[in-house]
C-alpha cells in the first residue's frame, strides 16, 4: 500500500486543482492575517485572542466552513479523475487490491486536508505580534486544533465514500458541495434552537407583544436537546463550526465520533467499492 | 432533479406556512410566501442552489461531450449556439421560479386568509414590480452562469465553480446587508462613521448590481432602489452575454 500511497501523492502534486486549493487557502490566510494587522495598526482594541484567527482554519466567523468548501471540489476532482481516466483499472491490473487503493485514497485525502490546515496556521501565526496574546491556554488551542483535524479526516472519509459510490467527478463535487451547504445551515439552525429561551412573551391578534409569558414552542425539550447536541458533535462540518465558536460542551466525545464516522464511512465506501463495476 | 428539488422546497414553504397558522404565530400575508422563493429567510437563495448544478451540468456536458462541434458542422453559427443556450437557461430558471410561485401561492391562500383576513398587505402593482425585478435578476443570473461555463469549458469545473459562486455571493450579500444596516442606524443616530455615506452607497450599489443581491432584497421586501434593479439586470445580461460571446468566438473547440 505504501507504493500506492506514494503514487497518489505524486499524482496529487501533478493535479492543478491542488495548487488552486493551496493558493486559495494561502490567500485566505493572508487575508485573515492582514485583517489582524490592520486592526493593530489602526489602533483598534483587540477584543479577541490569537485562538480566534487560528481556529478560522476550521470555520470562518462561526458560520462558514471555508476550508471544507476548498476541500470538497479538490478531493472530488482528485478522486473522480481515477474513475473517469481508467487509472483504477490500471492499478488493479498491476496487482493492487481494491482495499489498498481505497485506503491509500483515504490517506491521501487526509494528507491534503491536513496540509491545507497547516499552511493556514503557518501563515496566520505571523499575526501573533499584532494580536498579542491567547485568551485561552495554548493546550486548549492545541486540543481544539487536533479535534478539528480529526473532523477534517472524517470529512475526507465522507468525500472518499461518496466518490466511491458516485464514481463521477462532477456528481461527487455537486453532492459534496450541496451536502456541505445543507449541513452548514442545519448546524446554524440547530445551534440557534439550542439557544432559544424556554419562555417568551405572547402576542395579541394585531402582533403586539404582551406582558404575559408563555412556553416557547421552539424550545427543545431535554430528549430533543440531547439528540441535537449529539448530531452537532457527530457531523464533521458541525464540529468545525462549533470549534471555531469555542462552543464545545462535550469535548471528549468529538474526537471519538470523528473516528467513528471515519471508520463507518470507510467501511461503507470500501464495501461498495469492492462490488463496483469499474468500466 | 431540479423539478423535484423545487417541488420539495415549495412543499417546505407551504408546510411552514400551515405550521405558522396552526401555531398562531405573528400573521403574515401572501407576498411573504411568494418572495421566499427568491431567498429563504432573506439570506438563502435556494433556487440558485438548485439552478447552479442544473445549468452548469446541462451547459458543461456540451463542452465535455463535444456536441458543439456537431452543431457547428450542421451549419449553426457560434453566436446562434450561444444565444440559444442562453435563452434556454433563462427560460428554465424563470420556469422554476414561476412553478414555485404558482404552487406556493395557491396552497398558502387558505392559511394566509385565516391568519390575516387578507391576501396582500401591499398593493398588487408593488408585488408585480418586486416579482418582475426578481425574475429579471434571475435571467441575469442565468447569463452569468452561461458566461462562467463558457470560460471554464469543463463540466466538473463549471459545476463546482457555479456552486461556489452562489455560496460566495450569498455570503457577500449577507455581509453587505449587515454593513448597510449598521451604517444606516449609525448615520440616522448621528454616530460618526468614517466615510459613512460613501460606504453605504458602495454596499447599496453592490447588492443592487449582483443578481443574488437583487432577489435577496426582494425576498426581504426591502428594495429602496427598486427603479434601478431592472436596469442593472439588463446591464449584467448585456455585459456577460457580450463577454461570453467574445470568449466563445475565440474558443478552440477540440
Amino acid at each position: 500500500m505504501r507504493n500506492v500511497f506514494s503514487a497518489n501523492l505524486y499524482r496529487l502534486r501533478k493535479t492543478r486543482a491542488f495548487y488552486i486549493a493551496l493558493t486559495v487557502m494561502a490567500g485566505y490566510a493572508v487575508f485573515i492575517s492582514g485583517l489582524c494587522w490592520y486592526k493593530h495598526w489602526s489602533g483598534e482594541a483587540m477584543l479577541f485572542g490569537m485562538e480566534e484567527p487560528l481556529l478560522f482554519a476550521f470555520c470562518t466567523g462561526g458560520t462558514v466552513p471555508f476550508t471544507a468548501f476548498i476541500l470538497a471540489p479538490l478531493l472530488s476532482v482528485y478522486l473522480g479523475t481515477e474513475f473517469s481516466c481508467g487509472t483504477l483499472r490500471s492499478k488493479l491490473s498491476v496487482g493492487r487490491t481494491r482495499a489498498e487503493i481505497y485506503i491509500a485514497n483515504l490517506l491521501t485525502c487526509i494528507f491534503a486536508a491536513v496540509l491545507l490546515v497547516v499552511l493556514y496556521l503557518a501563515v496566520v501565526l505571523t499575526a501573533l505580534p499584532a494580536v498579542g496574546e491567547f485568551h485561552i491556554s495554548v493546550r486548549q488551542v492545541l486540543l481544539l486544533a487536533g479535534t478539528g483535524l480529526l473532523a477534517f479526516a472524517a470529512y475526507a472519509s465522507v468525500v472518499n465514500m461518496l466518490s466511491a459510490l458516485l464514481g463521477s467527478k462532477t456528481n461527487t463535487a455537486l453532492v459534496t458541495l450541496l451536502l456541505l451547504v445543507l449541513t452548514m445551515f442545519m448546524t446554524v439552525y440547530i445551534a440557534d434552537r439550542l439557544e432559544m429561551p424556554e419562555f417568551v412573551n405572547a402576542y395579541d391578534d394585531a402582533g403586539q407583544i404582551l406582558e404575559e409569558v408563555v412556553p416557547n414552542r421552539y424550545y427543545l425539550q431535554p430528549k430533543a436537546r440531547a439528540v441535537c447536541e449529539f448530531v452537532l458533535d457527530l457531523l464533521p462540518t458541525a464540529q468545525c463550526i462549533r470549534i471555531s465558536r469555542l462552543d464545545v460542551p462535550y469535548f471528549s466525545r468529538m474526537p471519538l465520533l470523528s473516528v467513528l464516522v471515519t471508520v463507518c464511512t470507510s467501511g461503507i465506501g470500501l464495501g461498495c467499492f469492492q462490488k463496483k463495476n469499474l468500466k | 432533479m431540479a423539478v423535484p428539488a423545487t417541488l420539495a422546497f415549495t412543499l417546505l414553504a407551504v408546510l411552514t406556512c400551515w405550521d405558522h397558522y396552526a401555531a398562531g404565530t405573528v400573521p403574515y400575508t401572501l407576498e411573504f410566501v411568494l418572495v421566499s422563493g427568491f431567498g429563504l429567510t432573506g439570506y438563502l437563495p435556494v433556487s440558485s442552489l438548485i439552478l447552479a448544478p442544473l445549468l452548469s451540468v446541462y451547459l458543461g456536458t456540451e463542452c465535455s461531450e463535444n456536441t458543439m462541434r456537431n452543431k457547428l458542422i450542421a451549419g449553426h453559427t457560434r453566436t446562434g449556439i450561444y444565444l440559444s443556450e442562453l435563452l434556454a437557461c433563462m427560460a428554465t430558471a424563470l420556469a422554476l421560479d414561476v412553478l414555485y410561485m404558482l404552487l406556493a401561492g395557491a396552497l398558502c391562500i387558505p392559511p394566509v386568509l385565516k391568519m390575516s383576513g387578507t391576501l396582500l398587505r401591499v398593493p398588487f402593482w408593488q408585488l408585480l414590480a418586486w416579482t418582475g425585478a426578481a425574475l429579471l435578476a434571475r435571467a441575469a443570473y442565468a447569463s452569468v452562469l452561461k458566461l462562467l461555463v463558457t470560460v471554464l469549458h469543463h463540466r466538473t469545473a463549471a459545476s463546482a465553480g457555479a456552486l461556489l459562486l452562489v455560496i460566495g455571493t450569498m455570503f457577500l450579500c449577507r455581509t453587505a446587508f449587515g454593513q448597510i444596516q449598521f451604517l444606516e442606524y449609525s448615520l440616522a443616530a448621528g454616530v460618526p462613521v468614517q466615510n459613512g455615506p460613501a460606504r453605504l452607497a458602495f454596499w447599496r450599489l453592490l447588492v443592487d448590481v449582483l443578481p443574488t443581491g437583487q432577489y435577496l432584497q426582494v425576498s426581504r421586501l426591502d428594495t429602496p432602489n427598486l427603479w434601478r434593479l431592472p436596469l442593472f439586470s439588463l446591464a449584467v445580461i448585456v455585459c456577460t452575454s457580450g463577454a461570453g460571446l467574445l470568449v466563445f468566438q475565440r474558443r478552440n473547440l477540440k
